[in-house]
């Protein structure tokens, strides 16, 4: 996976290999299974949606990975603010019915668990801990990407198609 | 950006900068109002109790199966009021490229000054290569009768033909999809090496 190194950084991408995938679709079974959670979900430091295991049907996952991304992001800052040198890792929100957590997991991506409120918090925690650290390694792992294609899309070509398919999708 | 190989899918970031009442969320709307459900995300707005961008606008259109490519596009904007600095920094941490929202108004000139030199700063602080970066202006609200002229605005501006300016009136959907056109187009002339071959 090529990553961003530093959070700061702009206009430097993810990308994710389907090797690299299988492995996060796993470490998210993993965590459903032995945390009893409702929805795990991966976005990128940025926001964009990576993978998730669980949720309801016709759940907006574009608005939940920003909103993610945005909340684990804005409470880092305000922990910069506070003291700068907490590394901030992980934000509990406790409910009524449901517990989220929101985790760090590496450079390029964050974590999200929701778990129903009678798992145990501290259990919980170790999960999402473990969790993170595993989907971190996935991310730096060096990774040959395998059977793609060595040669770019035709870009101007497909700068053209996408301002088309645009033009296709405006109504009104 | 974030690819994945598997799915082939490309998603991108953009970002809607600009000062306060320009016309970013009225882009964001625009976009959503035009585009049919099915091939959108739902607008996203965290809102102050005035009715303000708190945090950010956010919605994502997907344009479907290009040669074989599913590319998808993440809108953002920021606050545009001067106390949400440090947001309007977070919120362009990973953009792809960048829409200025100007304000036509004279009297607006000197915020429109203000956001385009933290913006820069901001992309410059974050180690990104101004020259490079994509960035389309967009001049807002060109209905009203006292707008600057495109000349004194490139002036105070300072924004020679490296960005390119597009008149909108945002609020009746003018120059909405233009903009965001040209900023696709840029966008994905730029980081051609990295988006993977397509395939027919």
């Amino acid at each position: 996976m090529g990553t961003e190194t530093q959070h700061d950084d702009v206009g430097k991408g993810v990308v994710l290999y389907p090797q690299q995938e299988r492995a996060i679709h796993a470490v998210l079974e993993e965590i459903a299974s032995k945390a009893a959670a409702s929805l795990v979900l991966v976005t990128t430091h940025t926001g964009h949606f990576v993978a998730s295991n669980g949720g309801r049907a016709g759940m907006d996952i574009a608005a939940l990975g920003s909103l993610i991304a945005a909340d684990l992001a804005a409470s880092q800052q305000i922990a910069r603010l506070i003291d700068e040198t907490e590394a901030y890792q992980m934000v509990l929100r406790e409910g009524d019915r449901i517990n989220m957590f929101v985790s760090e997991a590496g450079p390029a991506l964050v974590l999200l668990v929701v778990v129903p409120s009678a798992e145990p918090v501290g259990w919980v925690r170790i999960l999402v801990r473990e969790g993170s650290h595993k989907l971190a390694a996935i991310t730096q792992a060096p990774f040959e990407p395998i059977g793609e294609p060595d040669s770019p899309a035709p870009q101007g070509e497909l700068a053209d198609l996408i301002g088309n398919a645009l033009d296709k999708l405006w109504t009104g | 950006m974030y690819i994945n190989y598997a799915r082939r899918e490309i998603t991108l970031k953009v970002v809607y900068y600009g000062p306060a009442l320009g016309g970013k969320t009225t882009n964001l709307i625009q976009i959503h109002d035009h585009v049919a459900g099915n091939q959108r995300s739902e607008l996203i707005s965290l809102k102050t109790a005035e009715d303000r961008t708190l945090f950010f606008d956010f919605m994502e259109v997907k344009l479907g199966s290009i040669v074989g490519l599913m590319p998808r596009v993440q809108l953002y904007t920021v606050p545009g009021q001067s106390r949400y600095e440090a947001s309007r920094k977070l919120v362009l941490r990973g953009a792809d490229g960048v829409v200025f929202v100007a304000d036509s108004q004279i009297s607006r000139q000197k915020e429109n000054l203000e956001s385009w030199i933290s913006m820069r700063q901001h992309l410059c602080g974050n180690g990104m290569e101004m020259s490079c970066f994509p960035i389309v202006v967009q001049l807002n609200k060109r209905d009203l009768p006292a707008a600057v002229s495109l000349q004194l605005f490139r002036r105070v501006m300072s924004v020679n033909g490296d960005y390119p300016i597009i008149e909108a009136v945002a609020l009746d959907g003018s120059g909405v999809r233009e903009s965001l056109r040209l900023i696709l187009e840029r966008v994905v002339t730029r980081l051609r090496k990295e988006i993977p071959a397509a395939r027919p």
